[in-house]
């Protein structure tokens, strides 16, 4: 258990730092000049001196491994500069829209549980019913929803055609409803294949047959024995759209006008922000690796038995 | 198997959505009342009639032509993408399974560094850095989804790995290569088709998610995402050219992954 854990704390530290590399060399690549997009910024045709005069005052004259070392420098101090993109400091921005995102994907994931799990108990409870039936291809129609198009969808419907909701975001948590919801379609249909799928495969298991014997109804089997066992796939999977999200609902966020983590990147990059992206895509990371531990300990904890060494 | 999959209704309705979509692809041309970016201003949106049977767009182009063109753009990305990541995922991931611990040490975590950065990222960077056009497109999804195929392959592949045939093989000198290419492929090959179909849904949603951002294609291309993100500012006005593209990309990735479920619903069953 000790080197399972010093193991993955390792590989934390070794991701986080392989994806702010790969933001660095990417955005290096990118081949467009940073300096060159501020200085146009304040006078389309300036000078070369100009965009010289610039890059010096930024500090984007250096070589890009002595920017990564001072970006390093910067994170542990808790302040990597000034973002190219906006020209605010980038944790300043990052407190603007981190809740942005934070908040639409807690909703879409709770849209989630509210959903799936009962359809899935319901699926399970008849399998081969006529409601399983119809879950069943409907949650594959579900999955390959595009999300934008879907939200454009409930724009139409619940915001032009009856203005329930409006166009532009509203302040408050009523705003996050509509994208929450089309940014969740896909998941929970997803998550009621896998959750239907592993809720029978415990409902076919040796303690299920025997609770039978005891005369206990299928019902109650499923939700008071093979509930808890069939949890470990969903988790993990719950996990994984948890740190997946956060820079995931791009396409979502620009349809509902949302000013997020993932609209954030897309200007970071188009800005060839180097400092910006890595810390976005390293925080991006951090959750991403850090919510899929999470997923492991709480499987861990749920059904202890199934850990293999 | 294949008697199987012909029985399942489920199947049957994918296999004929793709096929729907694949012809729409190859014969967009014949098919087409008119040319995609064929502009006429005076049918500014047209209502729909004999000549324009979907009606037309804010630039008086051909609905209907323009979406069957749409699937053209998205099949010829699609599909080539899927091709060069099979073999990618094939290969790292046989290869991580059966080379070494060290080799799967490095593979595996570049593998992770891979799917932990958003994917993004690295599409708006690597259109960036190639230019736009399907070529970067291509490349862009290929860079942001290798990593999930690769560690699904090696799951897989190590689960064959621990079986008796793999050990006789070794004992009967089998080399590496020999190896992957004579037992293991074959062996994961089903449940590796059941991803990749589901692997070109994604994938189609994926292209049009970078169009409709305004990524690797121009507005100007007949591409569903593209068109959704030209229509949305008629939303008021005109909203059913909003639902036209979106409905084409469902049906497409519906079609792969019906397919798909229902192939790993038989798999499954004979398990």
């Amino acid at each position: 258990m000790k080197r399972y854990i010093s193991h993955r704390i390792l590989m934390f530290f070794l991701v986080l730092a392989g994806v702010s590399v790969l933001s660095f060399a990417l955005i290096g690549l990118f081949g467009r000049d940073p300096a060159e997009i501020i200085a146009r910024r304040t006078n389309i045709n300036a000078s070369y001196e100009q965009i010289e005069a610039v890059r010096q005052s930024m500090g984007l004259d250096k070589p890009l491994p002595a920017r990564y070392a001072a970006w390093i420098a910067g994170l542990f101090r808790g302040d990597v500069g000034i973002s190219i993109y906006t020209f605010k400091p980038v944790m300043e921005d990052l407190a603007q829209c981190f809740p942005v995102s934070a908040a639409l994907v807690g909703l879409s994931l709770a849209w989630v549980i509210i959903i799936s799990v009962p359809v899935s108990l319901i699926c399970a409870r008849r399998p081969d019913g006529a409601a399983d039936h119809f879950v069943r291809v409907a949650s594959v129609v579900g999955m390959s929803f595009p999300t934008f198009w879907l939200g454009f969808l409930l724009l139409i419907s619940f915001a032009v055609k009856r203005p329930i909701f409006t166009v532009l975001p509203a302040p408050g948590i009523k705003g996050y409803i509509l994208p929450s919801f089309a940014l969740s379609v896909p998941i929970f249909s997803g998550f009621i294949r896998v959750f239907r799928a592993s809720l029978l495969k415990e409902m076919g298991s040796e303690y299920a047959d025997f609770a039978r014997a005891r005369g206990l109804g299928r019902g109650r089997i499923l939700t008071h024995h093979a509930l808890r066992n069939a949890l470990p796939p969903v988790v993990t999977m719950l996990c994984q759209y948890l740190g997946y999200l956060f820079a995931g609902g791009a396409v979502v966020e620009n349809v509902f006008s949302l000013n997020g983590l993932g609209t954030y990147l897309v200007g970071c990059v188009a800005s060839a922000d180097s400092t910006s992206v890595a810390t976005c895509a390293v925080i991006v990371a951090a959750i991403f690796v850090l919510a899929n531990l999470a997923g492991d300990f709480v499987n861990r904890l749920l059904c202890p038995w199934t850990v293999r060494s | 198997m294949i008697r199987k999959t012909l029985k399942n209704p489920q199947a049957i309705v994918g296999l004929v959505l793709i096929i729907a979509v694949l012809l729409a692809a190859a014969l967009a041309p014949l098919l087409a009342p008119h040319a995609p970016n064929e502009t006429d201003l005076t049918k500014k949106f047209a209502e729909p009639c004999a000549d324009y049977p979907l009606g037309a767009d804010e630039l008086g182009r051909c609905e209907l032509s323009r979406l069957l063109y749409g699937s053209r753009a998205s099949m010829s990305i699609s599909l080539p993408v899927l091709l060069i990541i099979a073999l990618l995922g094939l290969v790292l991931g046989t290869l991580s399974a059966c080379g070494g611990k060290r080799l799967d040490a490095v593979l595996s975590f570049v593998c992770d560094t891979f799917i932990a950065f958003p994917q993004l990222v690295i599409a708006i960077a690597i259109i960036g850095i190639l230019g736009s056009g399907a070529r970067s497109v291509i490349v862009a999804i290929i860079v942001a989804m290798w990593a999930w195929f690769a560690r699904m392959v090696r799951s897989y592949a190590m689960l064959e790995m621990g079986k008796d045939y793999v050990l006789a093989a070794r004992l009967a000198g089998c080399g590496t290569a020999k190896l992957i290419f004579l037992h293991l492929i074959p062996n994961v090959l089903p449940q590796f088709i059941v991803y990749l179909s589901t692997g070109v849904a994604s994938s189609i949603i994926m292209v049009s998610g970078f169009a409709f951002l305004g990524l690797g294609l121009g507005p100007e291309t007949a591409e569903w995402g593209a068109m959704l993100n030209g229509a949305r500012g008629t939303i008021y006005s005109h909203p059913e050219m909003l639902v036209y593209p979106g409905a084409c990309i469902l049906l497409a990735a519906a079609g792969f992954n019906l397919f798909g479920e229902a192939l790993r619903d038989i798999l499954e069953g004979e398990a």
